[in-house]
């Protein structure tokens, strides 16, 4: 009787290939992702943008911090310095390179924090309901309620100089978003049969978290999370830009906006640069976490 | 409806005093000691007890945020360390003059995104259209202060068509004048919020033009302009809850451009604040916009259930 | 073959919560409803949608808490039992849903799908899929569809995973909720088959939900009928599909398209009206708003229970003067 029903389910409609092993998510995702020429491209500048600044010690023939004065604002394409000097007459691209470390530190690692923090009150508030959602959510609906740069700017002055406080003046400012979207999104999950079933087994609610809820939120959280990274970069040079992050000096994108700033009545195009690594940065970001998630929702 | 908006206004009340307590104890975490500024070098011990009393700092936490809320409500921000001024004369000038380049900036980033959102999603493969797309793309990618330097760069330092810096020009007064110098800052902030908006709009319209209803009311030989008017009807929920998300960022936004343009706005204030450690400036600007803040959202909510009366039921 | 469920007027009512957490009304989901289920016997539960059985099901297997009334397994009410007891017994009651493509994680393998159960009821995870393994192949899945998602497999194929996961802790009874409901016809035949199989090749009791008289009367022993949370008639199968009592179960049996050639069903008396707010059930007989031969005394009191004859018990107004025969109709 069982062998009947095999040969019956092995006869039957189903669409699937002959493959006996099915793909893993992860290389599905990758593989669509790859084919979006402008996420792909995106992609690999952001590699060569983050290695290059990895690598500043290897690659920056100058000193960071000090220069000449008497070769302060050489133009783009000067004779060994190729984009140009500041006005205190050290050299850009190295300092781009150094202060770019600092940037895309200053970018990521809130993200980070506030990934973990966040999707951890989330995952517990929306699981748990009840009286325990209310204190978190209402909680940081709280910090909800300030302009995102007003409660940036706000901690890191209280804490003072620091790229250290700006980034977590940045985490702050970045739980609650995360966690209200990891908090509906378990919601969105805990009505659904399948932890029913899970929860009529017995299983500690510990691991019906860790099996049954996690794996459902994560790709959402995830293209979330990739999608701050951008706004968390600016934002960070923002905070820089106001004085409120490395002090000079240290070279960081937004500072050395900073520094230029007056210097735009002279040389325009010099003064934009460190914004426009930013810009670009940021830009390729924002594409590929576009690409991303768009190959996460094809497979969904 | 006279019930959502009171259960709106009393939502609001716990909101705006977490706000409070949060600003107040920022100013708790500062480190360094505020005495210490105010002492002289060869002060006693009696001294420096007798200003922590003046201060209120021997009191505990409880009661220094109470007596802080009490001199805010009636207006009494403090005293900036620095300037001796009272903190609310600076305040209240400089919230006025935010508040219009915020305005200018939201009529600049609504009405283009508008225009430019609603063209492309009639009108896919116009050049407008890619515009669109390539605004859409850069207005969240782009620093607003970065803007503001270009903006600068082109058109006032290589074009000389319009001015740099402050709100008026020497000499000056009167609403034209005001507005040359609005121009380039209401652009810089309103950069990213057209981005954004012209992304949804056009998204939101691609959407509704592709619904059975549109379709059945084009096939009713209904002119463009009648189904324009019920794409923007069914639409004005969605944008109107982005909209009123976007107005928070283009006060706080503000902030930014204000350094770079040197516009008289609360931005400059904390600016100033920043780099001469004024803390309660800081935090007095910092408070004074985020209460405006949550007043407009709940204005946004209201605005939100008047136009869209599915949501007075949740 | 002795009793091996037993449910003892269980209720349950959902308060419905107002502003402020007011409650607003309540919701009568089941009310005193009774049956027994003997063992390897199957028991088909029938009814419109929001009838309570889902609820019931629920109640059964102490997913919900009831507000009155006992769940007798073996004897032993569950409902007094906690910890490693109610563990226990919860291993013995396992329950079937109804819709494949919710009820199985899509993130997880079919094979850790199965097994999850067992390696959280203490078992090594080696352990746990080499008898998920074996469930499976007793589902008639092969052994290559075991580390596949469930995005790949069909409604059916689900199903009889979900089958397998309610089997690997090796219950005694399976409550099926709507288990074949959302599958083609053609499908549900298999899955019914599969369900008759297992039953007797694991000695399984077996609960089964329907909306479907069809499918219900394929599969049942005996069959109860539910009409807004209430018991109206409940006895053997056969009897109750020749023979039917109360004027819902007519209408019901009546309502549904015969295969047979020749034989019209159109005439037959419909239900009329819609069905009441479960909020605010009728008094007395729930049933009185839409049957035809209601009377005013049906809105007094529901009516008690009557065995008509062995093994078959009624719930209506026109069964209740002395005699055993029908009244009217």
């Amino acid at each position: 009787m069982i062998t009947e029903n095999t040969e019956r389910i092995n006869t039957a409609t189903t669409i699937l290939t002959r493959k006996e092993k099915e793909d893993s998510t992860t290389k599905k995702v990758i593989r669509v992702f790859c084919k979006n020429r402008i996420a792909f491209v995106s992609f690999i500048v952001l590699l060569i943008i983050i290695f290059s600044c990895l690598l500043a010690p290897l690659i920056a023939q100058y000193d960071p911090l000090e220069g000449e004065i008497t070769d302060r604002l050489l133009v783009i394409g000067s004779e060994g310095h190729i984009l140009g000097t500041d006005e205190q007459g050290r050299d850009m691209l190295t300092r781009i390179l150094y202060g770019g470390r600092l940037s895309l530190l200053a970018g990521i690692v809130p993200v980070l924090i506030a990934g973990f923090i966040g999707s951890f009150l989330g995952i517990v508030a929306g699981y748990f309901g009840g009286i325990l959602n209310t204190i978190i959510m209402r909680t940081l609906d709280i910090f909800y309620a300030f302009p995102a740069i007003l409660l940036a700017i706000g901690i890191s002055a209280a804490l003072g100089q620091g790229i250290n406080n700006i980034i977590i003046a940045i985490s702050i400012v970045f739980i609650p978003p995360v966690a209200r979207i990891a908090e509906s999104a378990v919601k969105g999950v805990r009505e659904e049969e399948f932890i029913e079933a899970a929860k009529s087994s017995g299983a500690r609610n510990f691991s019906i978290i860790r099996y049954h809820i996690i794996m459902n939120v994560f790709s959402r959280l995830f293209v979330y999370c990739t999608t701050q990274i951008s706004i968390s970069l600016v934002l960070a040079s923002g905070l820089s830009f106001l004085g409120l992050g490395v002090s000079p000096p240290n070279p960081e994108w937004g500072i050395m906006l900073n520094n230029l700033k007056q210097q735009i009545f002279i040389n325009p195009l010099l003064t934009i640069i460190p914004g426009l690594f930013i810009f670009i940065t940021a830009l390729a970001i924002n594409l590929v976490s576009d690409g991303l998630r768009d190959a996460l929702e094809i497979k969904e | 409806m006279a019930g959502f908006i009171l259960k709106r206004c009393l939502l609001m009340i716990p909101t705006l005093l977490g706000v409070t307590v949060i600003v107040f104890l920022m100013l708790q975490i500062v480190p360094g000691d505020p005495v210490n500024s105010l002492l002289s070098p060869d002060a006693t011990e009696e001294d420096r007890q007798r200003i922590e009393q003046e201060l209120g700092l021997d009191k505990s936490l409880v009661v220094q945020y109470f007596s802080w809320i009490g001199n805010t409500l009636q207006g009494d921000f403090g005293r900036s360390i620095i300037k001796q001024l009272a903190v609310n004369d600076l305040l209240f000038d400089a919230l006025g003059n935010t508040f219009i380049l915020a305005f200018g900036a939201a009529v600049f980033a609504f009405s283009l995104s508008l225009i430019i959102g609603v063209y492309s999603a009639y009108h896919p493969k116009s050049w407008i259209a890619s515009l669109g797309n390539i605004i859409g793309l850069t207005g969240v990618s782009i620093p607003n202060f970065w803007a503001a330097l270009i903006l600068i760069g082109i058109f006032s330092v290589m074009l000389g068509w319009l001015p740099s810096a402050g709100m008026k020009g020497i000499g000056g007064g009167g609403i034209s004048d005001t507005i040359t110098h609005l121009i380039l800052p209401a652009i810089a902030v309103g950069m990213t919020t057209l981005g954004v908006m012209t992304r949804m709009i056009r998204s939101s319209v691609v959407d509704l033009l592709q619904k059975d209803f549109i379709i059945t009311l084009q096939a009713k030989g209904a002119g463009t302009f009648i189904i324009l008017m019920h794409v923007l009807k069914n639409c004005t929920p969605t944008i109107l809850t982005v909209a009123g998300l976007q107005v928070g960022y283009l006060i706080g936004g503000s902030v930014l451009v204000e350094t770079v343009f040197s516009w008289p706005g609360v931005g400059q204030l904390i600016y100033q604040g920043i780099s001469q450690r004024d803390f309660p400036i800081i935090q007095a600007g910092v408070l004074v916009i985020s209460i405006l803040f949550v007043l407009i959202n709940l204005i946004v909510d209201i605005l939100h259930a008047v136009v869209d009366p599915r949501i007075r039921q949740a | 073959m002795g009793v091996i469920l037993e449910a003892v007027e269980l209720k349950k009512t959902f308060p419905i919560k107002g502003w402020l957490g007011k409650t607003k009304g309540a919701v009568s989901a089941v009310h005193d409803v009774s049956f027994s289920l003997k063992e390897q016997s199957t028991i088909g539960i029938v009814g419109e949608s929001g009838c309570g059985k889902s609820t019931l099901a629920r109640l059964i297997m102490r997913l919900i808490e009831p507000d009155q009334g006992k769940v007798l397994f073996r004897g032993k009410d569950i409902l007094t039992l906690s910890g490693a007891e109610l563990q226990s017994v919860r291993k013995k009651i396992q329950m079937v849903f109804q819709n494949p493509y919710s009820s199985i994680n899509p993130k997880l393998t079919i094979i850790d799908n199965v097994a999850f159960s067992l390696w959280e009821n203490g078992v090594s995870k080696q352990e746990a899929r080499k008898k998920a393994n074996y469930y499976l192949e007793a589902v008639g899945l092969p052994r290559s569809y075991a580390t596949r998602y469930p995005s790949s497999l069909s409604g059916g194929q689900r199903q009889r995973v979900a089958i397998a996961r309610a089997l690997v802790l090796e219950p005694e009874i399976i409550i099926a909720d709507e288990a074949v409901s959302a599958l083609d016809k053609s499908v549900q035949a298999q899955v019914l088959n599969l369900l008759q199989e297992l039953k007797t090749e694991f000695s399984l009791s077996l609960v089964f939900i329907s909306h479907d008289l069809n499918v219900v009367e394929y599969i049942s022993d005996e069959v109860m009928v539910m009409y807004l949370g209430k018991v109206v008639e409940k006895g053997i199968a056969n009897q109750i599909y020749e023979t039917p009592n109360h004027p819902y179960t007519r209408a019901l049996l009546n309502s549904v398209p015969s295969m047979e050639v020749g034989v019209s069903t159109l005439n037959n008396s419909p239900i009329t009206g819609e069905l009441p707010s479960p909020m605010n059930p009728p008094s007395g007989c729930r049933f009185r708003t839409r049957c035809p031969h209601a009377i005013e005394q049906c809105s007094n009191m529901y009516p008690p229970e009557i065995e008509i004859r062995t093994g078959q018990k009624v719930s209506c107004i026109l069964y209740e003067s002395s005699s055993r025969e029908k009244v009217l109709l």
